[in-house]
């Protein structure tokens, strides 16, 4: 396939995934047709404006849409079973046992009016049927492991009691508590404080190093791929238009949408004005035609508006979906 | 040893509370309700002398400051006055109508609960189905439904037409005698006095006007508890919840309820304070002897320490229930400390 990662093997392999928004003014093709892998072992980098399906794909995968969304068709297989066929029940097992999800506000995801050993104790008896005992235990662990410095104390404290950075680390804790082989990370650290994004930027490193727990990360912020991910992808407008190796992307961005990405955000030194990408995400209850970036792209020929690209390689497990990006090289 | 000192707290909050309601509702009644209450004593062929003697034994003659002065200096003592109406002590009076509307509102009130609440929740769960359907035709009958026409078809149903339910008249059939009184409450009463023909006659005599006033008490219930489910089941901890793979009945029984149920708990709170304030239509239709007939009588040959007596009794309940609210809700919510 033109989207695999040299020397591993996808974790979870979409095909065609389409979820639509049935609104009342339409139906919205937020993904339509996505064809995405998540390399195992890796962290992965999603990447794109607000509004591009970046969550959508995540919730996706969880199978966790709510209306007016639905997966309409396509296949996302993980672990040699495609997830779309199971049913609620079988994919309630997968769920926090096989895949996690932390979320952009750590502390509105975590119940107000229960402290997190009630929580943290069902997961683990749910998944794992420990007895009361050894969840007690495996709870304990866990919490240290994500790096909260006490544990006794944490475990029965409710929400409202704990920072947001400890209520995001709770959040990874109850993730990984049951052995999940992969973690949906929705902007993880949008909602944090600068110090405490660092800390948790460390901790997801670390879970990668020791654990080689696969992870999806989803943001719009270039530093923190930069920092925590190997693979990149960059969705626009619900497609994918380019995916690389972490410095092939930066080295050499190859799509226009991506090139516009890099050049607006700010670099330490360089004053005077941030280069923005011209136009906005586009209305994807009539998305535009061939190329979905074409409004906006400075490349933008005629060919673009009635022909949608088709991956193109770049070079080493990295690709392109552009008609002119050799122009930009 | 926190909870007592907050619980004390509280109840002497209620004290300068009192006070200030004592002094709106003796204003209020001398300016607002016109009539006077020495109608209620003097024989019809009463001379305006007479008249002026009786006001003036009973002290209406004195300036109204005088007057209240004296009401609270014998307040204080415990002492609310004597109804015109009755003759007797307001707090006696108070005392003998209170248990018949205490246990004609908690019936009702647990019926409300009993059925409003799982109604409520019922219908967030399964949003647009026959179910929310029926739970909202009932909470909107429920809310409009005059509460006299709906006693009156009560009665006409299952008394007059199918004979099913004793006659309306009080809260125990008058040919029986009451049980010995313990508590006031006539069923529990006769349950406690072994007495089965009493609670038999006492719980049949009781369902028309519980469901009566269950059925306007319900409706509130239904939609708060439908409100706060459907604001729970949106909320990001539940799409967190389930990313964990938590079986989707705990997580709307146990993590979505309990938050759904605090809003539940102050609707309780207000609507059990409206009802035990007595209902005037149910208790005179039911001719049931309660504070609602009795504050309504009070008001109409206006009864000045009738209404007073009744304004603080209804003043302390709100009071207490309140404060009951606020200690459910510690255990329902641990963000609200003590």
């Amino acid at each position: 396939m033109s989207d695999s990662v040299p020397g591993t093997t996808p974790l979870i392999t979409i095909r065609g995934l389409q979820t639509h928004f049935f609104t009342q003014r339409g139906v919205a093709k937020v993904l339509d047709g996505l064809n995405f892998e998540i390399a195992s072992g890796r962290v992965t980098g999603l990447v794109g404006e607000s509004g591009s399906g970046k969550s959508v794909t995540a919730f996706s995968i969880m199978r966790l849409m709510r209306a007016p969304g639905r997966i309409v068709a396509g296949k996302i297989e993980f672990q040699g079973v495609n997830l779309l066929q199971l049913t609620e029940r079988e994919m309630a097992k997968v769920r926090g046992e096989k895949i996690s999800m932390i979320f952009q506000q750590p502390r509105a995801s975590l119940n107000p009016v229960f402290t997190v050993k009630d929580t943290l104790l069902r997961v683990l008896r749910i998944h794992k049927g420990l007895s009361a005992r050894k969840a007690q235990r495996a709870a304990l662990e866990v919490l240290a492991r994500v790096g909260l410095p006490d544990p006794a104390v944490v475990l029965n404290r409710y929400p409202h009691q704990l920072s947001g950075g400890m209520c995001q680390r709770v959040m990874i804790a109850l993730a990984i508590s049951c052995g999940s082989k992969l973690l949906l990370a929705d902007e993880p650290t949008t909602a944090l404080d600068v110090t405490v994004q660092f800390q948790i930027i460390e901790l997801l490193k670390e879970l990668e190093d020791e654990t080689g727990l696969t992870q999806l990360l989803i943001t719009h912020d270039l530093g923190l791929v930069a920092e925590l991910c190997s693979e990149v992808a960059v969705m626009y407008a619900g497609e994918i238009v380019e995916q690389a190796g972490v410095h092939a992307l930066f080295d050499q961005p190859s799509h226009p949408y991506t090139r516009g990405l890099l050049q607006s955000r700010p670099k330490p030194g360089a004053r005077g004005e941030l280069q923005s990408i011209p136009g906005r995400v586009p209305d994807l209850l009539a998305p535009p035609s061939g190329c979905r970036f074409h409004p906006r792209c400075p490349l933008a020929q005629s060919r673009c508006a009635e022909e949608s690209p088709v991956p193109e390689i770049v070079g080493e497990g990295h690709w392109v979906r552009c008609h002119f990006w050799r122009d930009l090289v | 040893m926190k909870l007592a000192l907050y619980i004390l707290k509280r109840l002497l909050l209620l004290l300068p509370l009192l006070f200030g309601v004592t002094l709106i509702v003796f204003v209020l009644t001398r300016v607002v309700i016109s009539g006077n209450p020495i109608d209620q004593i003097v024989p019809p062929m009463a001379t305006a002398e007479m008249r002026q003697q009786l006001a003036e034994r009973y002290g209406l003659t004195d300036p109204i400051l005088v007057q209240y002065g004296k009401y609270m200096r014998n307040l204080l003592r415990g002492d609310m006055g004597v109804s015109f109406q009755s003759g007797l002590p307001v707090t006696e009076d108070l005392r003998k109508f209170f248990p018949a509307t205490f246990e004609l509102t908690t019936y009702a009130m647990l019926l409300a609960i009993l059925v409003g609440v799982p109604l409520g929740i019922l219908s967030a769960v399964k949003r647009d189905t026959w179910i929310d359907h029926l739970s909202r035709f009932l909470s909107v009958s429920g809310v409009s439904m005059p509460v006299f026409w709906f006693s009156l078809l009560l009665i006409y149903f299952f008394f007059f037409l199918w004979q099913l339910a004793p006659a309306p008249l009080g809260r125990i059939n008058p040919r029986l005698s009451a049980p010995e009184t313990f508590t006031g409450l006539l069923t529990l009463d006769s349950l406690l006095a072994g007495n089965w023909k009493a609670l038999r006659s006492s719980v049949t005599i009781l369902i028309l006007p519980t469901l009566a006033l269950a059925y306007g008490a319900m409706a509130p219930l239904a939609r708060m508890a439908r409100s706060g489910m459907l604001e729970a089941l949106e909320s990001q901890y539940i799409v967190a919840a389930r990313a964990l793979g938590l079986p989707w009945r705990s997580i709307v029984f146990r993590y979505a309820l309990k938050n759904a149920l605090l809003p539940v708990v102050t609707m309780i709170a207000v609507v059990y304070g409206f009802l035990l304030g007595g209902s005037v239509l149910v208790e005179n239709i039911f001719a049931w002897p309660g504070l609602g007939r009795y504050a309504y009588n009070a008001i109409a040959g206006s009864d000045y320490t009738a209404i007073q007596g009744f304004v603080l009794y209804t003043t302390t309940m709100y009071v207490i229930l309140f404060l009951l609210t606020d200690l459910v809700y510690r255990f329902l919510n641990p963000r609200i400390e003590i």
